[in-house]
Protein backbone atom coordinates (compact mmCIF):
# COMPACT_ATOMS: atom_id res chain seq x y z
CA UNK A 1 0.00 0.00 0.00
CA UNK A 2 1.38 3.38 -0.73
CA UNK A 3 1.36 5.66 2.00
CA UNK A 4 0.47 8.60 -0.27
CA UNK A 5 -2.95 9.16 1.21
CA UNK A 6 -5.09 12.22 0.92
CA UNK A 7 -8.09 12.92 3.60
CA UNK A 8 -11.79 12.95 2.75
CA UNK A 9 -11.46 16.84 4.03
CA UNK A 10 -8.89 18.10 1.41
CA UNK A 11 -10.31 15.94 -1.25
CA UNK A 12 -13.62 17.85 -1.18
CA UNK A 13 -11.46 21.17 -0.80
CA UNK A 14 -9.15 20.04 -3.87
CA UNK A 15 -11.65 18.75 -6.16
CA UNK A 16 -14.94 20.89 -5.00
CA UNK A 17 -17.81 18.37 -4.56
CA UNK A 18 -20.17 18.09 -1.81
CA UNK A 19 -20.38 15.38 0.41
CA UNK A 20 -23.68 14.85 -1.28
CA UNK A 21 -22.27 14.14 -4.25
CA UNK A 22 -19.14 12.02 -3.12
CA UNK A 23 -21.65 9.48 -0.58
CA UNK A 24 -23.90 9.37 -4.15
CA UNK A 25 -20.64 8.23 -6.28
CA UNK A 26 -19.90 6.06 -3.66
CA UNK A 27 -23.42 4.49 -3.68
CA UNK A 28 -23.52 4.02 -7.49
CA UNK A 29 -20.34 2.58 -6.89
CA UNK A 30 -18.22 4.70 -9.07
CA UNK A 31 -15.74 5.05 -6.25
CA UNK A 32 -14.54 1.47 -5.01
CA UNK A 33 -15.26 0.47 -1.76
CA UNK A 34 -11.40 -0.31 -0.71
CA UNK A 35 -10.54 3.15 -1.64
CA UNK A 36 -12.20 4.58 1.56
CA UNK A 37 -9.73 3.81 4.28
CA UNK A 38 -10.43 4.08 7.53
CA UNK A 39 -7.45 5.60 10.06
CA UNK A 40 -7.58 7.75 13.38
CA UNK A 41 -5.96 10.59 12.95
CA UNK A 42 -5.98 13.41 16.28
CA UNK A 43 -9.62 14.71 15.08
CA UNK A 44 -10.83 11.32 15.82
CA UNK A 45 -11.46 8.98 12.75
CA UNK A 46 -11.22 10.07 9.50
CA UNK A 47 -11.94 8.46 6.24
CA UNK A 48 -8.76 8.68 3.51
CA UNK A 49 -8.13 7.86 0.15
CA UNK A 50 -5.37 7.08 -2.42
CA UNK A 51 -4.06 10.36 -3.61
CA UNK A 52 -3.68 9.49 -7.00
CA UNK A 53 -6.09 7.04 -7.84
CA UNK A 54 -8.87 9.32 -6.50
CA UNK A 55 -8.64 12.67 -7.67
CA UNK A 56 -8.15 11.36 -11.25
CA UNK A 57 -11.39 9.45 -10.77
CA UNK A 58 -13.15 12.30 -9.04
CA UNK A 59 -11.64 14.47 -12.19
CA UNK A 60 -13.01 11.68 -14.57
CA UNK A 61 -16.73 11.65 -13.21
CA UNK A 62 -16.86 15.28 -13.47
CA UNK A 63 -15.71 15.90 -17.20
CA UNK A 64 -18.04 13.06 -18.41
CA UNK A 65 -21.11 13.40 -16.11
CA UNK A 66 -22.68 15.74 -18.50
CA UNK A 67 -22.66 13.42 -21.33
CA UNK A 68 -23.20 10.05 -19.39
CA UNK A 69 -25.18 9.09 -16.34
CA UNK A 70 -24.28 8.01 -13.32
CA UNK A 71 -25.21 4.48 -14.27
CA UNK A 72 -23.78 4.85 -17.40
CA UNK A 73 -20.56 5.61 -15.37
CA UNK A 74 -21.12 3.15 -13.19
CA UNK A 75 -20.81 0.79 -16.21
CA UNK A 76 -17.74 2.14 -17.46
CA UNK A 77 -15.74 2.20 -13.89
CA UNK A 78 -16.98 -1.38 -12.89
CA UNK A 79 -14.33 -3.98 -13.06
CA UNK A 80 -16.80 -6.62 -14.97
CA UNK A 81 -16.85 -7.09 -18.43
CA UNK A 82 -19.76 -5.03 -21.30
CA UNK A 83 -21.99 -7.50 -22.53
CA UNK A 84 -21.70 -5.97 -26.44
CA UNK A 85 -20.37 -8.31 -29.13
CA UNK A 86 -19.13 -6.77 -32.04
CA UNK A 87 -18.04 -7.95 -35.46
CA UNK A 88 -14.88 -7.66 -36.71
CA UNK A 89 -15.32 -5.03 -39.11
CA UNK A 90 -17.16 -3.07 -36.53
CA UNK A 91 -13.83 -2.76 -34.88
CA UNK A 92 -12.46 -1.47 -37.59
CA UNK A 93 -14.36 0.93 -38.74
CA UNK A 94 -15.19 2.26 -35.56
CA UNK A 95 -11.56 2.42 -34.92
CA UNK A 96 -11.61 0.61 -31.75
CA UNK A 97 -8.31 -1.20 -32.60
CA UNK A 98 -6.00 -1.12 -35.98
CA UNK A 99 -6.53 -4.01 -38.66
CA UNK A 100 -2.71 -5.19 -37.86
CA UNK A 101 -3.66 -5.48 -34.48
CA UNK A 102 -6.51 -7.95 -35.59
CA UNK A 103 -4.68 -9.62 -37.97
CA UNK A 104 -2.28 -10.64 -35.59
CA UNK A 105 -4.86 -11.66 -33.09
CA UNK A 106 -6.68 -13.47 -36.08
CA UNK A 107 -3.58 -15.46 -36.86
CA UNK A 108 -3.21 -16.66 -33.21
CA UNK A 109 -6.81 -17.26 -31.85
CA UNK A 110 -8.33 -18.18 -36.07
CA UNK A 111 -11.14 -16.33 -37.59
CA UNK A 112 -14.06 -15.62 -35.45
CA UNK A 113 -17.34 -13.55 -36.53
CA UNK A 114 -17.88 -12.33 -33.23
CA UNK A 115 -16.00 -11.07 -30.59
CA UNK A 116 -17.11 -10.90 -27.20
CA UNK A 117 -16.04 -7.70 -25.19
CA UNK A 118 -13.33 -9.79 -22.99
CA UNK A 119 -12.03 -10.20 -26.22
CA UNK A 120 -12.02 -7.20 -27.53
CA UNK A 121 -10.22 -6.30 -24.40
CA UNK A 122 -7.53 -8.50 -25.28
CA UNK A 123 -7.16 -7.13 -28.45
CA UNK A 124 -7.33 -3.53 -27.36
CA UNK A 125 -4.75 -4.56 -24.52
CA UNK A 126 -2.83 -6.10 -27.19
CA UNK A 127 -2.94 -3.12 -29.39
CA UNK A 128 -2.03 -0.55 -26.88
CA UNK A 129 1.03 -2.28 -25.65
CA UNK A 130 2.87 -3.03 -29.33
CA UNK A 131 1.98 0.51 -30.27
CA UNK A 132 3.75 1.64 -27.53
CA UNK A 133 6.76 -0.67 -27.88
CA UNK A 134 7.03 -2.16 -24.57
CA UNK A 135 5.91 -5.39 -25.86
CA UNK A 136 7.07 -8.11 -28.62
CA UNK A 137 5.20 -9.44 -31.16
CA UNK A 138 6.13 -12.89 -29.67
CA UNK A 139 5.27 -11.53 -26.40
CA UNK A 140 1.89 -10.27 -27.90
CA UNK A 141 1.34 -13.48 -28.55
CA UNK A 142 1.73 -14.57 -24.93
CA UNK A 143 -0.26 -12.19 -23.98
CA UNK A 144 -3.11 -13.34 -26.17
CA UNK A 145 -3.27 -17.45 -24.67
CA UNK A 146 -2.45 -16.05 -21.01
CA UNK A 147 -5.73 -13.78 -21.44
CA UNK A 148 -8.10 -16.47 -23.53
CA UNK A 149 -6.78 -19.04 -21.14
CA UNK A 150 -7.00 -17.56 -17.84
CA UNK A 151 -8.53 -14.05 -17.80
CA UNK A 152 -11.77 -15.87 -17.19
CA UNK A 153 -10.99 -16.80 -13.68
CA UNK A 154 -10.32 -13.06 -12.97
CA UNK A 155 -13.25 -11.17 -14.42
CA UNK A 156 -14.79 -8.97 -12.32
CA UNK A 157 -11.70 -8.75 -10.10
CA UNK A 158 -9.64 -6.08 -10.38
CA UNK A 159 -6.98 -7.73 -12.08
CA UNK A 160 -3.56 -6.82 -13.35
CA UNK A 161 -1.43 -7.76 -15.95
CA UNK A 162 2.43 -8.11 -15.71
CA UNK A 163 5.29 -8.66 -17.90
CA UNK A 164 9.25 -9.12 -16.22
CA UNK A 165 12.07 -9.97 -18.10
CA UNK A 166 15.36 -11.62 -16.96
CA UNK A 167 18.40 -12.10 -19.18
CA UNK A 168 16.06 -11.80 -22.02
CA UNK A 169 13.72 -14.05 -21.18
CA UNK A 170 9.82 -12.61 -20.61
CA UNK A 171 7.67 -14.00 -18.45
CA UNK A 172 3.73 -12.99 -18.83
CA UNK A 173 1.10 -13.24 -15.86
CA UNK A 174 -2.00 -11.99 -15.04
CA UNK A 175 -2.35 -11.46 -10.90
CA UNK A 176 -4.75 -10.16 -8.74
CA UNK A 177 -2.88 -7.89 -6.66
CA UNK A 178 0.43 -7.40 -7.99
CA UNK A 179 0.94 -4.78 -4.66
CA UNK A 180 2.98 -7.68 -2.75
CA UNK A 181 5.55 -9.18 -5.34
CA UNK A 182 9.79 -8.90 -5.04
CA UNK A 183 12.06 -10.89 -7.26
CA UNK A 184 15.88 -11.28 -7.50
CA UNK A 185 18.10 -8.03 -8.76
CA UNK A 186 18.36 -9.11 -12.12
CA UNK A 187 14.54 -8.89 -13.00
CA UNK A 188 13.17 -6.15 -14.63
CA UNK A 189 9.33 -5.05 -14.33
CA UNK A 190 8.49 -4.23 -18.03
CA UNK A 191 4.71 -3.85 -17.44
CA UNK A 192 2.08 -3.57 -15.22
CA UNK A 193 -1.18 -2.38 -16.12
CA UNK A 194 -4.24 -2.55 -14.52
CA UNK A 195 -6.75 -4.26 -16.37
CA UNK A 196 -9.67 -2.11 -15.03
CA UNK A 197 -8.03 1.15 -16.49
CA UNK A 198 -7.79 -0.59 -19.73
CA UNK A 199 -11.20 -1.42 -19.71
CA UNK A 200 -12.46 1.63 -18.50
CA UNK A 201 -10.75 3.15 -21.53
CA UNK A 202 -12.18 0.95 -24.33
CA UNK A 203 -15.31 1.37 -22.66
CA UNK A 204 -15.37 4.59 -23.60
CA UNK A 205 -14.12 4.17 -26.35
CA UNK A 206 -17.27 2.35 -27.90
CA UNK A 207 -19.27 4.45 -26.01
CA UNK A 208 -18.13 7.60 -27.83
CA UNK A 209 -18.74 5.63 -30.90
CA UNK A 210 -22.08 4.67 -30.37
CA UNK A 211 -23.27 7.99 -29.89
CA UNK A 212 -21.63 9.64 -32.70
CA UNK B 1 -34.60 -14.83 -21.32
CA UNK B 2 -34.61 -18.67 -20.51
CA UNK B 3 -36.92 -18.50 -17.55
CA UNK B 4 -39.51 -16.53 -19.43
CA UNK B 5 -40.20 -19.67 -21.85
CA UNK B 6 -40.84 -22.03 -19.22
CA UNK B 7 -44.20 -21.53 -17.41
CA UNK B 8 -44.29 -20.72 -13.70
CA UNK B 9 -46.94 -22.28 -11.04
CA UNK B 10 -47.71 -20.51 -8.00
CA UNK B 11 -46.97 -22.61 -4.61
CA UNK B 12 -49.03 -22.53 -1.65
CA UNK B 13 -48.15 -24.19 1.44
CA UNK B 14 -51.00 -24.39 4.09
CA UNK B 15 -50.09 -26.15 7.53
CA UNK B 16 -46.27 -27.31 7.16
CA UNK B 17 -44.49 -27.93 4.41
CA UNK B 18 -41.17 -28.28 3.03
CA UNK B 19 -39.62 -27.45 -0.70
CA UNK B 20 -36.84 -27.47 -2.53
CA UNK B 21 -37.14 -24.45 -4.08
CA UNK B 22 -37.09 -23.61 -7.87
CA UNK B 23 -38.70 -21.36 -9.95
CA UNK B 24 -42.68 -20.06 -9.20
CA UNK B 25 -44.97 -17.13 -9.76
CA UNK B 26 -46.64 -16.63 -6.94
CA UNK B 27 -45.43 -18.38 -3.24
CA UNK B 28 -47.82 -18.09 -0.19
CA UNK B 29 -47.20 -19.59 3.13
CA UNK B 30 -49.79 -19.47 5.31
CA UNK B 31 -48.33 -21.83 8.28
CA UNK B 32 -44.75 -23.31 8.61
CA UNK B 33 -42.38 -23.29 5.67
CA UNK B 34 -39.49 -24.11 4.23
CA UNK B 35 -37.60 -23.47 1.55
CA UNK B 36 -34.48 -25.66 1.63
CA UNK B 37 -32.70 -24.34 -1.69
CA UNK B 38 -32.88 -21.31 -4.01
CA UNK B 39 -36.42 -19.94 -4.80
CA UNK B 40 -37.00 -17.42 -7.55
CA UNK B 41 -40.65 -15.73 -8.03
CA UNK B 42 -43.22 -13.24 -8.54
CA UNK B 43 -44.53 -12.60 -5.49
CA UNK B 44 -43.64 -14.13 -2.29
CA UNK B 45 -46.01 -13.72 0.56
CA UNK B 46 -46.00 -15.22 4.18
CA UNK B 47 -48.41 -14.98 6.92
CA UNK B 48 -46.72 -18.01 9.05
CA UNK B 49 -43.29 -18.62 9.91
CA UNK B 50 -40.61 -19.23 6.87
CA UNK B 51 -37.34 -20.40 6.55
CA UNK B 52 -35.09 -20.06 3.29
CA UNK B 53 -32.00 -21.47 3.17
CA UNK B 54 -31.15 -19.99 -0.27
CA UNK B 55 -31.83 -17.19 -1.49
CA UNK B 56 -34.43 -15.34 -2.96
CA UNK B 57 -35.33 -13.31 -5.87
CA UNK B 58 -38.89 -11.92 -5.89
CA UNK B 59 -40.48 -9.01 -7.19
CA UNK B 60 -42.58 -8.51 -4.35
CA UNK B 61 -41.63 -9.86 -0.80
CA UNK B 62 -44.95 -9.56 1.87
CA UNK B 63 -43.92 -11.00 5.51
CA UNK B 64 -46.66 -10.99 8.21
CA UNK B 65 -45.61 -13.41 10.34
CA UNK B 66 -41.37 -14.89 10.37
CA UNK B 67 -39.27 -14.92 8.09
CA UNK B 68 -35.70 -16.14 7.86
CA UNK B 69 -33.32 -16.08 4.47
CA UNK B 70 -30.19 -17.05 4.57
CA UNK B 71 -28.45 -16.32 1.22
CA UNK B 72 -28.68 -13.23 -0.98
CA UNK B 73 -32.19 -11.04 -1.53
CA UNK B 74 -32.69 -9.24 -4.86
CA UNK B 75 -36.90 -7.97 -4.28
CA UNK B 76 -38.21 -4.92 -6.32
CA UNK B 77 -40.57 -4.31 -2.93
CA UNK B 78 -40.48 -5.27 0.63
CA UNK B 79 -43.08 -4.97 2.83
CA UNK B 80 -42.02 -6.40 6.73
CA UNK B 81 -45.48 -6.71 8.99
CA UNK B 82 -43.81 -9.29 11.14
CA UNK B 83 -40.50 -10.23 12.20
CA UNK B 84 -37.45 -10.87 9.15
CA UNK B 85 -33.93 -11.40 9.50
CA UNK B 86 -31.73 -11.49 6.58
CA UNK B 87 -28.27 -13.10 6.89
CA UNK B 88 -26.78 -11.86 3.87
CA UNK B 89 -26.79 -9.19 1.32
CA UNK B 90 -30.26 -7.35 0.09
CA UNK B 91 -30.93 -5.72 -2.65
CA UNK B 92 -34.17 -3.99 -3.26
CA UNK B 93 -36.16 -1.16 -4.91
CA UNK B 94 -38.66 -0.49 -2.40
CA UNK B 95 -38.46 -1.60 1.38
CA UNK B 96 -40.94 -0.70 3.89
CA UNK B 97 -40.78 -2.10 7.31
CA UNK B 98 -43.72 -2.05 9.79
CA UNK B 99 -42.49 -4.72 12.28
CA UNK B 100 -39.37 -5.75 12.62
CA UNK B 101 -35.88 -6.17 10.19
CA UNK B 102 -32.70 -7.81 10.88
CA UNK B 103 -29.87 -7.19 8.04
CA UNK B 104 -26.96 -8.94 9.46
CA UNK B 105 -25.28 -7.82 6.20
CA UNK B 106 -25.97 -4.78 3.96
CA UNK B 107 -29.02 -3.44 2.94
CA UNK B 108 -28.90 -1.57 -0.68
CA UNK B 109 -32.35 -0.08 -2.10
CA UNK B 110 -33.95 3.20 -3.75
CA UNK B 111 -35.91 4.08 -0.91
CA UNK B 112 -36.12 2.68 2.83
CA UNK B 113 -39.16 3.55 5.22
CA UNK B 114 -39.04 2.00 8.79
CA UNK B 115 -42.04 2.37 10.84
CA UNK B 116 -41.02 -0.42 13.30
CA UNK B 117 -37.66 -1.51 13.94
CA UNK B 118 -34.65 -1.82 11.85
CA UNK B 119 -31.00 -3.40 12.77
CA UNK B 120 -28.40 -4.06 10.44
CA UNK B 121 -24.74 -5.19 11.10
CA UNK B 122 -23.08 -3.63 7.90
CA UNK B 123 -24.07 -0.64 5.64
CA UNK B 124 -27.38 1.26 4.63
CA UNK B 125 -27.27 2.19 0.74
CA UNK B 126 -30.92 4.55 -0.81
CA UNK B 127 -31.57 7.43 -2.03
CA UNK B 128 -34.03 8.06 0.41
CA UNK B 129 -34.06 6.97 4.13
CA UNK B 130 -36.92 7.96 5.95
CA UNK B 131 -37.66 6.53 9.94
CA UNK B 132 -40.75 6.92 12.44
CA UNK B 133 -39.35 4.50 14.70
CA UNK B 134 -35.82 2.55 15.69
CA UNK B 135 -33.08 1.66 13.94
CA UNK B 136 -29.41 0.27 14.76
CA UNK B 137 -27.46 0.50 12.13
CA UNK B 138 -23.66 -1.22 12.45
CA UNK B 139 -22.14 0.56 9.30
CA UNK B 140 -22.32 3.53 7.12
CA UNK B 141 -26.02 4.97 6.52
CA UNK B 142 -25.18 6.19 3.33
CA UNK B 143 -28.39 8.17 1.84
CA UNK B 144 -29.41 11.14 -0.40
CA UNK B 145 -32.18 12.15 1.85
CA UNK B 146 -31.99 11.16 5.60
CA UNK B 147 -35.10 12.16 7.35
CA UNK B 148 -35.08 10.65 10.86
CA UNK B 149 -38.27 10.75 13.67
CA UNK B 150 -36.94 9.63 16.91
CA UNK B 151 -39.43 7.79 18.88
CA UNK B 152 -36.93 5.51 20.67
CA UNK B 153 -33.15 5.98 21.03
CA UNK B 154 -30.75 5.01 17.97
CA UNK B 155 -27.62 4.49 17.17
CA UNK B 156 -25.51 4.72 13.80
CA UNK B 157 -22.09 4.75 13.16
CA UNK B 158 -21.52 7.04 10.12
CA UNK B 159 -23.98 9.07 8.42
CA UNK B 160 -23.57 10.46 5.00
CA UNK B 161 -25.80 12.10 2.48
CA UNK B 162 -26.90 14.98 1.33
CA UNK B 163 -29.52 16.63 2.64
CA UNK B 164 -29.97 15.36 7.01
CA UNK B 165 -32.60 16.00 9.17
CA UNK B 166 -32.76 14.70 12.53
CA UNK B 167 -36.02 15.68 14.65
CA UNK B 168 -37.79 14.15 17.49
CA UNK B 169 -41.06 12.91 16.76
CA UNK B 170 -42.84 12.23 20.20
CA UNK B 171 -41.99 10.72 23.66
CA UNK B 172 -41.56 6.70 23.93
CA UNK B 173 -44.54 5.06 26.01
CA UNK B 174 -44.28 4.48 29.59
CA UNK B 175 -42.96 0.50 29.35
CA UNK B 176 -40.91 1.70 26.60
CA UNK B 177 -38.89 3.93 28.56
CA UNK B 178 -38.53 1.43 30.85
CA UNK B 179 -37.17 -1.01 28.14
CA UNK B 180 -34.53 1.31 26.70
CA UNK B 181 -33.50 4.11 29.39
CA UNK B 182 -35.03 7.46 29.14
CA UNK B 183 -32.72 8.89 26.52
CA UNK B 184 -34.79 9.09 23.29
CA UNK B 185 -31.80 10.56 20.65
CA UNK B 186 -29.54 9.31 17.98
CA UNK B 187 -26.39 8.39 18.57
CA UNK B 188 -23.49 8.55 15.81
CA UNK B 189 -19.87 8.79 15.37
CA UNK B 190 -19.64 11.30 12.44
CA UNK B 191 -22.43 12.42 10.78
CA UNK B 192 -21.80 14.43 7.08
CA UNK B 193 -24.04 15.94 4.58
CA UNK B 194 -24.29 19.36 2.53
CA UNK B 195 -27.02 20.44 4.97
CA UNK B 196 -27.46 18.78 8.51
CA UNK B 197 -30.25 19.75 10.86
CA UNK B 198 -29.99 17.88 14.35
CA UNK B 199 -31.91 17.79 17.28
CA UNK B 200 -31.26 15.48 20.46
CA UNK B 201 -28.25 13.77 18.43
CA UNK B 202 -25.16 12.78 20.83
CA UNK B 203 -22.54 12.69 17.87
CA UNK B 204 -18.08 12.50 18.24
CA UNK B 205 -17.70 14.60 15.01
CA UNK B 206 -20.63 16.99 12.55
CA UNK B 207 -19.12 18.15 9.29
CA UNK B 208 -21.21 19.83 6.86
CA UNK B 209 -21.92 22.92 4.27
CA UNK B 210 -24.79 24.19 6.11
CA UNK B 211 -25.19 23.02 9.71
CA UNK B 212 -28.49 23.51 12.57
CA UNK B 213 -27.48 21.82 15.75
CA UNK B 214 -30.71 21.95 17.67
CA UNK B 215 -31.44 21.37 21.34
CA UNK B 216 -30.92 18.63 22.75
CA UNK B 217 -27.67 17.96 21.17
CA UNK B 218 -24.65 16.69 22.40
CA UNK B 219 -21.27 17.17 19.73
CA UNK B 220 -17.54 16.99 20.44
CA UNK B 221 -16.58 19.01 16.87
CA UNK B 222 -18.23 21.29 14.36
CA UNK B 223 -16.52 21.60 11.16
CA UNK B 224 -18.94 24.03 8.59
CA UNK B 225 -18.25 25.75 5.35
CA UNK B 226 -21.16 28.16 4.70
CA UNK B 227 -23.75 28.74 8.21
CA UNK B 228 -23.88 27.58 11.49
CA UNK B 229 -26.93 27.93 14.22
CA UNK B 230 -26.42 26.04 17.54
CA UNK B 231 -29.20 26.44 19.68
CA UNK B 232 -28.74 27.73 23.32
CA UNK B 233 -29.69 23.94 24.95
CA UNK B 234 -27.23 22.57 22.65
CA UNK B 235 -23.50 21.39 23.90
CA UNK B 236 -20.83 21.31 21.60
CA UNK B 237 -17.27 20.93 22.00
CA UNK B 238 -15.59 23.30 19.46
CA UNK B 239 -17.16 24.78 16.18
CA UNK B 240 -14.48 25.59 13.48
CA UNK B 241 -15.06 27.36 10.00
CA UNK B 242 -13.37 25.35 7.06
Amino acid sequence: MDDDLISKKELLEITGISYGQLYRWKRKSLIPEDWFIRKSSYTGQETFFPRHKIIARVDKIINMKDDLSLDELADVFSPSAGETSLRSIELIERNIVSLLTLDLYVEIQGQQDDFTFDHILCIYILEKLLKSGELSREEGVMLVRTMEEHYGKLAGKNAELVLIRKMGVSILFLTESADQMYFDKGVKWVIRLPLASSMEELKLKMNEREEA
Amino acid sequence: MEQKQQPRHDLNISGLGRTGGGVYKDVKIDGMGKVSGDIDCITFTSNGTVGIEGSLQAESMNINGTAKVEGPTMLDKMVIGGMSTFKDQVQCRAVFINGRATFDKSLKSDAVKVEGILKTKGDVQCETFSVKGHFTIGGLLNADQVDIKLNLPCSVQEVGGEHIVVRKWKSPRFWEQLQYGFSTGLKAHIIEGDHIDLEYTEADTVRGNDVRIGPGCTIRLVEYQNTIYQDPNAKVGSCVQI
